[in-house]
């Protein structure tokens, strides 16, 4: 599993994750993307390569975007793949972190 | 627990055998990797010493076996511990219903399981517990030989 972070324009931190996101792969990036997270507003997390994801996954995600709410922001998740998007649909994680598979519309999902 | 990821390679290569599309290895491997956490957590030696239920076997430790069955319709995941009980056909599931500071972990891996099933069965056989996880298959193929392999 792997992390890479970079600036976007108005201000959105873009996480692009890589690999597996199993039990493995979540203890391995969990705290950094926590930390992300708790230092950005809005943060907009790359799913395109990442491969597999379980509940443990899902709940590094969710605690990420649990920060991000508390910094005022919100978490996009783009462009998971059929696979990892059907697991993220059925735990409804949609509800609060919205997916989209279009990069251009990331900036008004934000609102910025 | 690298034991969970030797498990996922290992499906992996039965999936390959048996020609089986991603999705259904998908599915799969979201199952076993959900079932075996759940038996480390509930059902090993590290689970509370409270219950006046069965230890696990202090000699070998918590084993668990995963079976692969292929039929000409469906494919039948089999995985059997030693641990402690844990009905993972009974047990609560869960998804995220409400708002977002108030999610808790736990019962999102058996909601998964649930979900991506076709079939779920448990059973408290003599050795321990025996799940059975039946995925519908996605066209008819021939049948094989039943299939296994045994992790600790």
């Amino acid at each position: 599993m792997q992390l890479d972070v970079a600036a976007m324009e108005h201000g959105i931190t873009k996480v692009s994750l890589s690999g597996r996101l199993d039990i493995e792969g979540a203890f391995k990036i969990d705290s950094q993307f926590k930390k992300i997270a708790e230092e950005n507003k809005n943060v907009l997390v790359d799913l395109s390569e990442v491969t597999f994801i379980a509940s443990l996954g899902v709940h590094t995600l969710m605690n990420g975007a649990k920060a991000t709410v508390k910094n005022g922001g919100k978490m996009v998740l783009l462009k998971p793949q059929p696979n990892v998007e059907k697991v993220l649909r059925i735990s409804r994680v949609d509800t609060f972190m919205p997916i989209t598979h279009d990069l251009t519309a990331v900036a008004a999902i934000f609102g910025v | 627990m690298p034991e969970i990821a030797t498990a996922a390679r290992w499906i992996e290569s039965i999936a390959a055998e048996l020609d089986l599309p991603a999705r259904q290895l998908f599915d799969m491997q979201v199952c076993l990797e959900e079932l075996m956490s759940n038996i480390v957590r509930h059902g090993g030696v590290y689970a509370s010493s409270t219950s006046y239920l069965p230890q696990t076997d202090p000699v070998n430790g918590l084993l668990i076996s995963i079976t692969v069955n292929a039929l000409a319709d469906r494919i039948i995941l089999i995985v059997e511990d030693n641990g402690r009980p844990f009905n993972v056909a009974q047990a609560s599931a869960k998804f995220i219903d409400r708002p977002l500071e108030e999610v808790r972990p736990g019962g999102l891996g058996i909601h998964l399981i649930k979900s991506f099933a076709n079939n779920l069965e448990y059973r408290r056989t003599e050795k321990g517990n025996r799940i059975t996880i039946e995925f519908a298959a996605d066209g008819p193929f021939i049948p094989r030989i039943l299939t296994s392999r045994s992790g600790r």
